[in-house]
C-alpha cells in the first residue's frame, strides 16, 4: 500500500473494472468524450493506513474505481509527477514531508497548478484552516471523516475537474485549427518566390507585406498573371474578422479562380464577385475591393474600386521634369455584397517606367500609433510626399518599417500592403514552364 | 460608442459618439428593437458626434437598412464627419442609404 508506484485499493486490485450491480452513485457524466465520473484518479495521501482504508474504502463503495494511495507528502509527490490524478485527498500532519508544503509545492508547477486538493484534517483551528488555504488547498473536511460530506466534496471536485479539463483540451483544439486556417490563408497569398519570379517576368518591382491579426483574418491579396505582358492584382477586406471573415477570403478564392481575368476589364470582375457575394454573404457583411491590371507594354494601369482604401500612386518622372508626386487615386465604391446589382467604372492611370502604385488596408491607416492617434490618410500622404519622388524605391519599406515602430502587437486588425513599380529596364523574357496564372 | 435617443412624434433619433466598432454589436442591435417596438415610422441615426466607424460598423448601418425595408420605416443617416464622412464617401454609401451629408 505505501510503494512508490499508484496502487489500487485492495478491495479493487484484481478487477478494477468490475461494477457493483447497482451503484449508489448517480448517473454517468454523459456528453460524449467526458470519462466516467468514477474513472476519475484519486489519491488519497495519509501516513495511517487505516485513514487510508477508510476513505479508500468509502470512495470504492460509491464507485470509484481508480485509487491510489501514498504515504507521506514526498511519495504523494512522486506519483502526481508521474501521473497526476484527477484529485488528491490530502492529510496535513505526515512524515517526512507534510500536506501545507505538498499544497505549496503543487501550486507552484504548472502541471498541478489547477489540480484540485481536498484537505482531510484534524486541525480545524480558525488558523489551521486560512493556513491551508494559503498553502493552495481546495477545500477542507474535519476529521473524522463523515462518509457523506466526502463523497458530496469529492464529486463537486472532479465534476470541476473534469469540465476544465475539457474546457481546456477544447480550447487548445481551436486554436490548433485556427493556426491551420491562418497558415492555409497565408499560403493563398502569393509566396515570395512566386513574388520575384513574377517580378522578373514583367520587369516589375512587387514589395508586399502580409501580417494577420491575432485572430483570423478578412484581408487577402493576390496577382494573376494573365498574358506576357499583363499583370492583375487585387486587394481585398472582408468586414469584421474572426472565423466568418477568414471563411469568406477561401471563398472569394474560389470565386476568382472561376473569374476570366484576360478577357473582363477590372470594373466587371467586381461586378461579378459582387454579385456572387451578395447571394454567400449574410446581411451586413461586405468587402471592400480593389482589382487593377498593368500592361507593361502599354505602360498602363486600370483598375477598379469597391471602396478599397485610395491606392497611393506616384507618377514617373517625364522629360527631366521631376514627378508630380504621390497622389491617391479615386476608390470610392458600394463594397462588394452589400447590394445584388452594383456598378463599378474602370480608371485608367498612365504607368511608364518609374511609376508607382501602392495598396493597403485600412489597418495602415487605422491602426492606433503609440501617440495615441492613427497615421490617417492625411499622414499617410505626407510621408510618401516627404520623400524625394523621383524613383522613391524605399517608400514601402519606410511606410512598413513606420508601423512597425508605432504599431504594438498583436494587431487587432489584419495589414496588408504591397507595392509595385515599372523598371526601367526591359522585362525578362518569360522562361518555360511558369503558369500562366500564379496567385 | 454611445447612444442618446430622442422622440418626436413618428421620429425616433439615436445619436452616436465615440466610436462604432465591431464590439458595438449588440447596442446597434438594441437600437433596432427599440425602433421596431416604438412603432416610428422613420429614424434617424445622427453620426455628428461619432470620430471613429470600422468596417463592422458600416455593416450595422446596412443592417439598419435592410431592417427599415423589411420593417417599412424610414432610415436616414446624417451628418458624418472626418474619418466617419471620408469612411461613407469611400463605400459609396449614399448608394446604399440615405445619406444627409
Amino acid at each position: 500500500m505505501t510503494g512508490t508506484a499508484p496502487t489500487r485499493h485492495p478491495g479493487n486490485a484484481d478487477c478494477p473494472p468490475q461494477q457493483p450491480p447497482a451503484r449508489p452513485t448517480p448517473g454517468k457524466a454523459t456528453d460524449s468524450g467526458r470519462p466516467d465520473i468514477e474513472d476519475s484518479a484519486i489519491l488519497v495521501v495519509d501516513d495511517s493506513e487505516i485513514a487510508r482504508e477508510i476513505i479508500g474504502g468509502c470512495l470504492s463503495k460509491a464507485g470509484y474505481r481508480n485509487i491510489h494511495h501514498a504515504a507521506d507528502g514526498r511519495q504523494a509527490l512522486e506519483i502526481i509527477e508521474k501521473r497526476p490524478p484527477d484529485l488528491v485527498i490530502l492529510d496535513l500532519e505526515m512524515p517526512v514531508l507534510d500536506g501545507f508544503e505538498v499544497c505549496r509545492r503543487l501550486r507552484q508547477t504548472d502541471k498541478t497548478r489547477t489540480l484540485p486538493v481536498l484537505i482531510q484534517s484534524g486541525r480545524d483551528t480558525p488558523h489551521d484552516i486560512s493556513r491551508a488555504f494559503e498553502a493552495g488547498a481546495s477545500d477542507m473536511i474535519v476529521k473524522p471523516v463523515r462518509k457523506f460530506e466526502l463523497l458530496a466534496r469529492v464529486r463537486v471536485h472532479i465534476q470541476n475537474r473534469l469540465m476544465l479539463t475539457q474546457l481546456l483540451n477544447y480550447n487548445l483544439r481551436v486554436a490548433t485549427e485556427l493556426q491551420s486556417a491562418r497558415d492555409t490563408q497565408q499560403a493563398l497569398c502569393p509566396t515570395d518566390g512566386a513574388i520575384s519570379e513574377i517580378s522578373a517576368r514583367y520587369g516589375l518591382e512587387i514589395e508586399a507585406r502580409y501580417e494577420p491579426s491575432s485572430e483570423l483574418g478578412g484581408d487577402m491579396w493576390g496577382l494573376c498573371q494573365e498574358s506576357d505582358s499583363r499583370l492583375a492584382f487585387y486587394i481585398c477586406d472582408f468586414s469584421g474578422h474572426g472565423v466568418a471573415a477568414a471563411l469568406s477570403t477561401f471563398r472569394l478564392q474560389t470565386l476568382m479562380a472561376r473569374i476570366d481575368a484576360d478577357t473582363r476589364d477590372p470594373a466587371a470582375v467586381l461586378a461579378c464577385l459582387n454579385r456572387s457575394l451578395y447571394e454567400m454573404l449574410a446581411v451586413g457583411e461586405f468587402a471592400t475591393m480593389l482589382f487593377g491590371r498593368i500592361d507593361v507594354d502599354r505602360h498602363t494601369l486600370t483598375y477598379a474600386s469597391a471602396g478599397a482604401p485610395p491606392p497611393l500612386y506616384f507618377a514617373a518622372p517625364s522629360g527631366d521634369q521631376i514627378g508630380t508626386g504621390p497622389s491617391y487615386c479615386q476608390s470610392a465604391g458600394v463594397p462588394l455584397g452589400l447590394r445584388r446589382v452594383s456598378d463599378y467604372r474602370d480608371i485608367r492611370l498612365p504607368f511608364p517606367a518609374g511609376s508607382r502604385i501602392f495598396l493597403y488596408s485600412d489597418a495602415l491607416i487605422e491602426a492606433e500609433y503609440s501617440n495615441g492617434h492613427a497615421l490617417g490618410l492625411d499622414g499617410l500622404l505626407r510621408q510618401a510626399a516627404s520623400r524625394p519622388t523621383k524613383g522613391d524605391k524605399t517608400f514601402f519599406g519606410q511606410a512598413l518599417g513606420r508601423f512597425d515602430r508605432n504599431v504594438s502587437r498583436p494587431l487587432t486588425d489584419d495589414l496588408t500592403a504591397f507595392s509595385i513599380s515599372l523598371n526601367s529596364e526591359p522585362p525578362r523574357h518569360q522562361p518555360p514552364g511558369i503558369p500562366e496564372r500564379t496567385r | 460608442m454611445n447612444i442618446e435617443s430622442t422622440r418626436d412624434g413618428e421620429e425616433i433619433q439615436f445619436r452616436l459618439s465615440d466610436k462604432m466598432t465591431f464590439t458595438d454589436h449588440q447596442k446597434f442591435r438594441d437600437i433596432l428593437t427599440e425602433v421596431s417596438e416604438s412603432g416610428c415610422s422613420r429614424c434617424v441615426i445622427d453620426l455628428s458626434r461619432l470620430d471613429f466607424i470600422d468596417s463592422a460598423g458600416l455593416g450595422m448601418l446596412m443592417i439598419a437598412s435592410d431592417a427599415s425595408g423589411r420593417e417599412n420605416w424610414d432610415l436616414l443617416v446624417r451628418h458624418p464627419r472626418g474619418v466617419v464622412r471620408q469612411v461613407l464617401e469611400l463605400a459609396d454609401f449614399g448608394k446604399v442609404v440615405r445619406l444627409e451629408l
